[in-house]
Parts: C-alpha cells; sequence; structure tokens
C-alpha cells in the first residue's frame, strides 16, 4: 500500500475514534457555555447567574418541543432535555458549596437563584401535572422527573437555609 | 445516679460523634474492607467523595498528579459501591443520586483545567454516568 493509502486509513481510524469518544462524553454544556464559565471563574455572582440562563434554557427548550405537534419521539426528547436541566442544576449546586466553602459573600446571587427555583418548582409541577393527566409514553421519564422535582425541592429549601445563614454572619460581620 | 448516667451516655455519644468527624481515609477505607455488603455502598460512596474532594483541591494547588491518582479512586471506588450495591439490592436510590452528583462536580472541576488535564477527568464522569445507568437500569428491573 502508498504512504498515502496507509495515511488515509490512519486519518479514517482516527476520526471514528474521535466520534467514538465525542458521542460517549457526555457534557450538558456547549462550548461556548463553557467558555463563558471559564470568563467568569472568579466571579460568584456572574458564575451562578449564568447557570441559572443555562437552566432556564434547558426548561424552556423542553417546554417548546412539548408544545411542537410535530415532534414524534416526545418520550424521549422530554427525557433528554429534563436530564439535561438536571445536570446543570447539579452543577449550580455544586457551584454553590464550592463558593460556601471559600467563605464568599453570595446573598445577592442567591436570591436570584431562589426566584429561579420558585419558577423552575412552577413550571417543572406544570409538567408533572400535565403527565399525570396523559400519561402518554410518560414510563420513559416518569421517575426522572420525580427526581427532578426532589432535587429543586430540595435545593428550594438548602438555599433559603443558606441565605438565612448567609444573613446571619452578615449580621454578626457588622457587629 | 440516673443523672450520672445520662452525662456518661452523652459523653460517650459525643465523642463517638467526634471519632466519626476525624476518620481518616485510611481509617475509612479499613472500615469498608471489613464492612458487610449491605454497608459498603455508603462506606465506598463516602470514600469517592472525600477522594473526589481531594481531587478538587490538588488541582487547584497545582499537584496534576496527584489529582489524577485521586480521580482514579473517586473511579474504583465508585465501581465498588455500584457492585455492592447491587450485590445487597441496598441504597440503590441513593448511590445514584450521589454517583448524578459526583459527575456533575468532575464536569465542573474539568472545565477549571487545561485542555491537557480534560480528558481523565471527563473520562471519570462519564465512568461515573454509565455506572449510574446500569443502577437505574437494575432499579427497573432490566439488569437482573
Amino acid at each position: 500500500m502508498s504512504t498515502s493509502g496507509r495515511f488515509a486509513r490512519l486519518a479514517f481510524a482516527m476520526l471514528l475514534l474521535s466520534t467514538a469518544w465525542a458521542q460517549r462524553r457526555r457534557d450538558p454544556l456547549n462550548s461556548l457555555e463553557e467558555d463563558q464559565l471559564r470568563d467568569a471563574a472568579q466571579d460568584p455572582a456572574e458564575r451562578l447567574k449564568l447557570y441559572i440562563v443555562f437552566a432556564r434554557t434547558r426548561l424552556t427548550s423542553l417546554e417548546q418541543m412539548r408544545a411542537d405537534p410535530k415532534v414524534t419521539d416526545r418520550a424521549q426528547q422530554t427525557r433528554d432535555r429534563l436530564q439535561n436541566f438536571l445536570d446543570v442544576y447539579d452543577e449550580l449546586n455544586d457551584n454553590l458549596d464550592t463558593f460556601v466553602e471559600r467563605k464568599a459573600d453570595i446573598r445577592k446571587p442567591l436570591k436570584a437563584v431562589i426566584e429561579a427555583d420558585t419558577e423552575f418548582q412552577a413550571k417543572l409541577r406544570a409538567l408533572k401535572s400535565s403527565v399525570d393527566a396523559n400519561k402518554d409514553g410518560s414510563k420513559q421519564y416518569d421517575f426522572l422527573l420525580t427526581n427532578v422535582l426532589d432535587a429543586v425541592d430540595g435545593g428550594v429549601q438548602d438555599h433559603r437555609q443558606l441565605l438565612n445563614e448567609q444573613e446571619e454572619a452578615a449580621k454578626h460581620k457588622k457587629k | 445516679m440516673r443523672l450520672r448516667i445520662r452525662i456518661v451516655a452523652l459523653l460517650l455519644a459525643a465523642s463517638l460523634l467526634a471519632s466519626a468527624k476525624t476518620e481518616t481515609l485510611q481509617e475509612l477505607i479499613a472500615r469498608e474492607e471489613a464492612a458487610k455488603v449491605e454497608d459498603r455502598p455508603a462506606l465506598c460512596t463516602e470514600i469517592a467523595e472525600r477522594q473526589l474532594k481531594a481531587a478538587d483541591e490538588l488541582y487547584t494547588a497545582g499537584k496534576e498528579d496527584e489529582a489524577q491518582a485521586a480521580v482514579k479512586d473517586v473511579v474504583t471506588y465508585s465501581e465498588k459501591a455500584h457492585d455492592a450495591a447491587i450485590q445487597s439490592g441496598k441504597k440503590l436510590k441513593n448511590t445514584e443520586i450521589d454517583f448524578r452528583k459526583m459527575a456533575a462536580k468532575l464536569r465542573d472541576i474539568k472545565r477549571s483545567l487545561n485542555f491537557d488535564d480534560q480528558a481523565p477527568v471527563q473520562a471519570a464522569a462519564d465512568r461515573l454516568e454509565s455506572l449510574r445507568t446500569d443502577l437505574l437500569s437494575h432499579m427497573f428491573g432490566k439488569g437482573k
């Protein structure tokens, strides 16, 4: 086989490998969102604001998909979009934990997170009611939806408690 | 007399609590190795979570090699937690939720790293996702 033929085969094998790796790789954020997060690495308020936007985008896309009559694999797409939302919401919580460990004052962004929690909770509960009313294909994501609701319900409580703790700590600092 | 017994009991409980809090990683690993299979999912997950926290701190300190070793431990102990949860049929849901949160943390760590250091962390996150999916299959009877 010629050198160019061997090179072409090698390049093809590498392409296949990279495609397989990309398919296996699971990341809820796209590269643009990753860049935005990287730019906000040192700013807790900005970073948390971004996570709220990313989570909201996932829920909006879920609502739009479910309202689209042309969608055929609704159950699978609902499942994927719910999982994406949950992944982003988990990362938001993980960032909150990190900022708390660093003893950062996150009272302002926390208020925005709590407002977003309430919004997410309402949207997810509406979805749950609609799913309970029309059981079509919901088996695929019923458990996940319950998990997502549990995560957001838990988040609401944790975030409010955290805000109270931060307010209390700020009062003591002032004294 | 009763008061004395109460005080002793309280002191004992406090000392147990304090010793549990200060348990080192090695002690925790030793406890896991001697534990019953149904207690292993929680213990292995705790070890994995501790190593995940350590990995985060090591990457921040610029100690990439040690951080990668800690990430490897995260995967090893998650695999052990997965196997024990399936074998015992206990703590499947808790383990699945813990894996989900650890995978999120790994992805977050990955985003803070140079491109060259990202691959093993992403691979660890993917492995945890795959273990999680397998646990879900068992929970719904497909993996039995």
